[in-house]
């Protein structure tokens, strides 16, 4: 995505706001790693639709799969929300895995305004990526480009150049 | 007194919402010898009908404002959105109506406690939202120029309104913008809700027992109770849109969340109970608050 005019000033505008911060490993804002279902109901007001690991469709398959994450079921969001968030992964009742997504156009402008904790943002690069973390990441490609560290916790899809989701998982060091 | 200041508070919200429709409508008249099919007059009809009956046949949430009064609380300028993020909304269309009704509902707060220039203010950024949805041509600048004419003189507002009113009726008959007229009712009942949910959620707790706090925010608790079907409503208003795209789908799916949940959000019960203290307490209560910020939040990020 292009950064507009009109984006960058809606940028300089938000960076004013107190914003939500990716905590690899943990979670984002007081959505965290190991948070009860009913806990993450109260964070995001919503719980979505609830699908068990039988009923997930293969494409939120793709990053469990990848990181080995194991699940019994997910909250999957398509609702509009004060975090972007698109599905939520648990396991014994206890998040395992979270998915910022920046691609639904309700999300996008949220996304705008979130970073890491060390800084990488939405719409970022694979440079940018490997400068914020220092070093080369694992990659994978199915459908989109996955980019992930297990011992950070953390990992991006890449489409067209530019970061489009964050994940979030217990680091595996 | 109250009647006054019903017309008033409710007239500020209505004079921006009609002059909405009168400029939506104008701007895009029926194209003569338009070969619509029957199903999509039909569609068109059904849609129509929704509007009309969410904005004339239910209570509009932005009413909530002159029970405001009741409560005696102070004006709290964090409660409406700032003007300066306007133009973040004209990236897109659906935010750009949604925020609209949004800033409609927050000249009725505004009016509510006097902020004559601030509701000016905002006034302005309505009709350069509205030019950013492709509507400004056909703005009625006599009536806007009556409106801020009288923005302080109650009487002479409420026959402003009610002429706007009449016109935009027509004008719904006739028109094709009917899918922006639902998202920007969309706007006014979220921020409507939003007020109310955050007068209740924000009234100090070290003055005054529960009880009493109870007696003074129970007439905007039972007006919030009572938005369960207007939220039906608008969720079938918006379920009526055509094209709806991600941003209102996912609207729909986070009010029908809202409304599951006002399902068990039943105040009357525990007053008749003899559980009204419990009221402010409740969870139901608090999680509606939680959900209605949320969805807000997004509309006006």
């Amino acid at each position: 995505m292009k950064l507009q005019p009109l984006f960058a000033f809606c940028l300089l505008a938000i960076s004013s706001f107190a914003q939500p911060v990716i905590e690899p490993g943990k979670g984002i804002s007081d959505l965290k790693i190991g948070s009860s279902p009913d806990e993450v109901i109260w964070t995001l007001g919503f719980k979505g639709i609830k699908l068990t690991k039988e009923g997930v469709p293969e494409v939120l398959n793709i990053q469990a799969k990848m990181l080995a994450i194991d699940y019994d079921y997910v909250f999957n969001y398509q609702n509009i929300m004060a975090l972007p968030i698109s599905t939520v992964y648990f396991k014994d009742n206890k998040v395992v895995m979270i998915v910022v997504s920046s691609y639904p156009e309700y999300n996008e402008v949220l996304c705008l305004g979130i970073n890491t904790r060390e800084g990488l943002a939405f719409w970022d690069d694979e440079q940018a990526l490997k400068k914020v973390y220092g070093k080369k990441p694992e990659t994978y490609t199915r459908d989109f480009d996955f980019y992930y560290y297990l011992e950070l916790g953390i990992s991006v899809s890449i489409e067209d150049k530019e970061i489009r989701t964050m994940t979030i998982f217990k680091s595996q060091s | 007194m109250i009647a006054l200041l019903e017309k008033y508070f409710r007239g500020s919200f209505l004079i921006i919402l009609s002059l909405i429709f009168t400029i939506s409508c104008t701007s895009d008249k029926k194209k003569e010898g338009s070969a619509s099919s029957e199903y999509e007059e039909a569609s068109e009809q059904s849609l129509r009908e929704q509007v009309e009956k969410v904005l004339y046949e239910i209570p509009p949430p932005s009413e909530i404002p002159y029970i405001i009064q009741g409560t005696g609380a102070d004006f709290n300028p964090n409660i409406v959105n700032t003007i300066d993020k306007y133009e973040s909304y004209t990236i897109s269309q659906h935010k750009a109506a949604f925020n609209l009704g949004v800033y409609a509902t927050d000249i009725g707060y505004l009016s509510s406690y006097g902020k004559t220039q601030e509701a000016l203010n905002y006034m302005d950024v309505c009709m350069k939202i509205s030019e950013s949805i492709g509507i400004q041509d056909a703005i009625d600048l006599e009536v806007l120029s009556r409106f801020e004419k009288n923005l302080g003189d109650p009487d002479s507002l409420a026959n402003i309104i009610d002429e706007s009113i009449e016109k935009s009726d027509t004008y719904l008959q006739q028109n094709e913008r009917n899918n922006i007229a639902a998202l920007i009712i969309g706007g006014t009942f979220v921020e409507g809700l939003y007020v109310s949910s955050q007068i209740i959620d924000t009234y100090p707790k070290d003055m005054l027992a529960d009880d009493q706090r109870m007696t003074i925010l129970s007439p905007m608790i039972r007006l919030l109770a009572k938005q369960k079907e207007p939220l039906e409503d608008m969720i079938s208003l918006l379920k009526s849109v055509e094209d709806k795209g991600d941003w209102i789908e996912a609207t729909i799916n986070s009010l029908e969340e809202l409304h599951e949940n006002y399902e068990a959000f039943d105040p009357e019960a525990k007053i008749k109970e003899g559980k009204g203290n419990e009221v402010l307490n409740d969870e139901v209560l608090h999680r509606l608050t939680k959900q209605i910020a949320s969805i807000r939040e997004n509309v006006v990020y």
